[in-house]
């Protein structure tokens, strides 16, 4: 899979992945009690929690996808954005597994459900995360500098 | 610390968005708290079981103003246990007069169906006794008394009626 480390992919990569995460943040960064709501119907949040986790959470999508996007701290940018996914992945999964039918509040489309495919699409993202923070041939990136 | 390893970068990034997050939400006008209370959930649980058919009250049961209100905009009748005269002076919009011989009110409202009694709040007791006598003697299952009464409903901005 050498190609995957093509520094036009990890590019594309790059630009995808931070997009999808600033798109996302945008509906939670201005309605945060919606998607504390979100939260809620997980029911996996103790000691109501979920205010806090609406307030953060859309903002650190921002800077990492800002970060992915215009080239600065990439790694860790891409580091904090696979964690994110798994935590995401994680609370869909248990959702299934507990019957949920409930709103995703991944913030990409309005009234979208949880079910395989957010499963899937988020583990594509991890993906691109992997290939991000292991790239060899690092383009375009301001901070740290890159060639 | 160097920025250089990505997950000093990762640390970075996560107590810059703590910081543009907290700011965020403490100047914006409709800023949440951080800890989610669930007030309104308990309360909304609190009313399904005062209704339930499966319920089974001895005596009747106070209720507060937000209470009252939840179940007023349920149309459950409320009953005015004071005189003619301050009821004709001001009433909760809907209220009936509580009639001279209470077991009339059975033609009105069946013992199966909840009633809320109330009256001028405070001291008056009237309320109460009117609510006890509805349920011992005239079976009514379930009678709820508005401790607040009319002054409280009044200052709450809730309907009143007033009959000239």
């Amino acid at each position: 899979m050498k190609f995957l480390q093509n520094k036009w992919i990890v590019l594309i990569f790059r630009l995808s992945l931070g997009a999808m995460f600033i798109y996302a943040s945008m509906d939670k960064i201005n309605d945060p009690r919606t998607f504390s709501g979100d939260i809620r119907a997980y029911q996996i949040v103790p000691f109501g929690f979920e205010n806090f986790l609406a307030i953060i959470l859309p903002w650190l999508e921002l800077l990492t996808g800002l970060g992915l996007v215009i080239g600065v701290m990439v790694e860790g940018a891409a580091l904090i954005s696979m964690g994110l996914l798994v935590v995401f992945i994680i609370a869909i999964s248990s959702a299934i597994l507990r019957g949920f039918n409930i709103e995703c509040g991944c913030g990409l489309k309005e009234g979208e459900i949880v079910g395989a495919q957010k499963i899937l699409e988020n583990t594509i993202f991890f993906l691109m995360g992997l290939c991000i923070i292991n790239r060899t041939s690092p383009k375009y990136e301001i901070f740290p500098k890159s060639d | 610390m160097t920025l250089g390893s990505s997950l000093n970068q990762s640390v970075f990034i996560l107590v810059i968005s703590f910081v543009i997050a907290i700011g965020y939400n403490a100047i914006r006008s409709d800023s949440l708290d951080f800890i989610y209370v669930k007030s309104e959930e308990a309360g909304v649980i609190k009313l399904d079981s005062l209704l339930a058919h499966d319920t089974i009250f001895i005596e009747p049961t106070m209720i507060d103003g937000e209470l009252a209100k939840k179940m007023y905009d349920l149309g459950i009748l409320f009953v005015d246990a004071r005189e003619m005269v301050e009821y004709n002076e001001g009433h909760i919009t809907g209220a009936i007069l509580g009639p001279d011989v209470p077991g009339e009110l059975t033609k009105i409202s069946p013992p199966d169906k909840p009633l809320i009694t109330y009256c001028s709040g405070g001291h008056c007791d009237l309320s109460f006794e009117l609510a006890v006598e509805l349920m011992e003697e005239y079976n009514y299952e379930r009678v709820f008394v508005y401790e607040g009464g009319l002054p409280e409903w009044e200052d709450a901005g809730y309907p009143v009626d007033r009959i000239k």
